[in-house]
């Protein structure tokens, strides 16, 4: 196991330079002049020559990329003159914000996913059934940044069940004592009951919108694959030697068809890192992709790229994990 | 003798009808679903001008934030704007961009693959490698990321959700050229020596068609998606053009006061326009891929 770790990891080093390269044309090649951004389009030629200068973008294109390279070796993404900070300083006060709110949405969507997939695939074609595929097929159609204001529209302005879309904790309320950053487990940790309540509520409606779109591409997953193992003959010797059904369906069918859905979860992560960018900006969540979308907004692209760099690598490092507990779950895979 | 003559021809009618590319889609409810939105979005985007009551542009502050009336079916804006009438030219924004975009995407990434899959060896797996890393990055963000390179506006939305797309037009065209490349056909083309681009573009493409299609079709509403986002997040269209994930992003801040048409209606739009490509396109799969049906 330990040797198919070790390969994997190595396999990854020419996909993180690739990914490096990509974000460096994008920043360079393209034709828009970091220069001309960075002084604005009404600089004088002779400002924004100097820019040019000092940012090294005279030198030779794989000069630029040695230099870009040794830059980020160094755990410097640039700085990003909206907040006047270090853009790595900004990633790592906002990133426990993002990360609640991901693992919320992502266990939210596994909580309802999963038993949604099972009973549209015991039940093929019932009722249950064709409601969960509708919903499957208008989740992957709902635009995030529509959902969510709907939410809050629903929700907050017309029953009043949520708090203001302001944030991850009230405004009169301390947030708990800083341990890990992620709220809900600081609370918990500390004993904190009142900012625990506060922040459960805060979070619930964002990661329901950001949940959607992954519950029904995992529910449809998670329908498919228990339809293929259903009928395989394991399933049916557990049947045969009088096993309840329930335990036939979960302990037997479920565990199998539940290795293809871990591949889509890891998927997921990726869509969840978009989504984050867009929903934090509808609820006014202080996370790193509200971050981005100020830095959109204040045309600072220092954060914006650094953002693709690092999304993109945790992106390939989610993948490769998932790869990993594959291979320790289906020993098969990794004698291949 | 005659009535051998019938059932024979009824058989053969029976037989190729239903069975028939056509018949088939046409038996698939949900993939008819589908086509009547985008028939209907289509229609109305062609149409817009005549459809539409008011300009979309035409402020009039006098009427902010009306609620849906006789006057103006989807209400007002906070400048005043038909909100009806620029869901309905947002219509040609949202199709073109889709239609752009995945065309981008169809044009590089199907050469692309083409060529990996049918030369191999260096080229091709330089290539491969090259989408692979484009298909590392979360789609969004590469697309924000790009957008934000060129700078905002309609036209990098465009090049942006047409360069996303890439790779997964790349990856199926290189998946059915290796398949294809080894058949007897392309052998046989080989063999009397035509040409390596002429193979490529008029036996193994015609072949690789259907799953292009399916993955084009299912793509369409990807890039409407992509490009609505993006326009929210402020690096697609420019303010005063009607599209509907600005008009979103504009009514945003009215949701809270109550004034919920602003962002209904273009959201209905976004949510049946993906919905409609997304049917046809699961359909289209239904059809073209034996298996799936047979399977079912």
């Amino acid at each position: 196991m330990i040797r198919y770790v070790l390969k994997r990891l190595l396999y990854a080093i020419p996909g993180v330079l690739g990914i490096i390269l990509i974000t460096f044309i994008l920043s360079r090649v393209l034709p828009g002049d970091p220069a001309v951004m960075i002084a604005g389009e009404q600089a004088p030629p002779d400002v924004i020559e100097n820019i040019r200068i000092s940012m090294g973008l005279k030198d030779p294109l794989y000069l630029q990329f040695f230099h870009y390279i040794r830059q980020l070796g160094s755990g410097n993404l640039g700085t990003a003159w909206h907040t006047g900070h270090l853009v790595a300083q900004d990633f790592a006060t906002r990133f426990p914000a993002t990360l609640e709110l991901t693992l919320v949405s992502m266990f939210i969507a596994v909580c309802f996913a999963i038993p949604v997939g099972v009973i549209s695939a015991t039940r093929k074609n019932s009722a249950v059934d064709h409601v969960s595929r509708v919903l499957s097929l208008l989740g992957a159609a709902i635009p995030i940044f529509w959902l969510g204001l709907v939410l809050i529209y629903i929700f907050y302005a017309k029953l009043g069940w949520s708090p203001a879309p302001m944030g991850r904790i009230g405004q009169d309320i301390n947030p708990p004592t800083h341990l890990t950053g992620l709220y809900i487990l600081d609370s918990l940790l500390t004993g904190d009951m009142v900012a625990l309540k506060e922040s459960i509520s805060h979070i619930i409606l964002p990661a329901i919108c950001l949940s959607t779109g992954t519950i029904a591409i995992v529910a449809r997953m998670v329908r498919s694959s228990m339809l293929e193992v259903i009928g395989l003959d394991y399933v049916r010797t557990a049947r045969a030697k009088g096993l309840p059904e329930r335990i036939v369906i979960y302990k037997h069918a479920l565990v199998n068809a539940l290795i293809p859905t871990l591949t889509i979860l890891g998927l997921q992560f990726g869509y969840l890192i978009g989504g984050a960018v867009i929903t934090e900006t509808i609820f006014s969540w202080p996370g790193v992709g509200s971050y981005i979308t100020e830095s959109i907004l204040a045309t600072d692209y220092a954060p914006i790229q650094g953002f693709t760099l690092v999304s993109a690598i945790l992106y390939m490092l989610i993948n490769l994990s998932v790869d990993l507990i594959y291979g320790l779950i289906d020993p098969r895979i990794r004698y291949e | 003798m005659l009535s051998i003559a019938e059932n024979s021809s009824s058989i053969k009618n029976s037989a190729s009808k239903p069975n028939s590319f056509f018949g088939l889609l046409f038996k698939n409810r949900l993939a008819m679903i589908g086509l009547f939105f985008i028939l209907f979005w289509t229609f109305v985007a062609l149409f817009a001008p005549i459809i539409a009551p008011y300009s979309p542009t035409a402020t009039n502050t006098a009427i902010k934030l009306e609620a849906p009336s006789a006057a103006h079916w989807m209400g007002t804006d906070n400048f005043g704007r038909d909100i009806f009438s620029r869901v309905i030219f947002g219509a040609r924004i949202s199709l073109w961009t889709g239609i752009i975009g995945v065309g981008i995407s169809c044009c590089l990434g199907i050469p692309l693959g083409g060529i990996a899959g049918y030369y191999g060896g260096k080229l091709g797996n330089v290539i491969m490698r090259v989408m692979d890393t484009l298909l590392a990055f979360p789609s969004l963000i590469l697309a924000m990321a790009i957008a934000a390179s060129i700078g905002p506006g309609l036209i990098s939305a465009m090049i942006a959700v047409g360069i996303v797309g890439i790779p997964e037009f790349a990856r199926l065209m290189f998946g059915q050229t290796v398949s294809l490349r080894e058949k007897e056909f392309v052998e046989a083309g080989r063999a009397i020596g035509v040409k390596d681009s002429v193979i490529l573009r008029k036996h193994i493409f015609p072949n690789a068609l259907a799953p292009l299609l399916v993955r084009a079709t299912l793509g369409l509403g990807f890039a409407i998606l992509t490009a609505a986002s993006l326009s929210f997040l402020g690096l697609g269209v420019k303010p005063p053009t009607a599209e509907w994930g600005a008009m979103i992003s504009e009514g945003r801040e009215y949701i809270i006061s109550g004034q919920w048409w602003i962002i209904s209606f273009p959201g209905l739009a976004i949510v049946t326009s993906i919905l409609g490509f997304n049917l046809l396109g699961d359909g289209l799969r239904d059809v073209l891929d034996p298996r799936i049906r047979t399977g079912k």
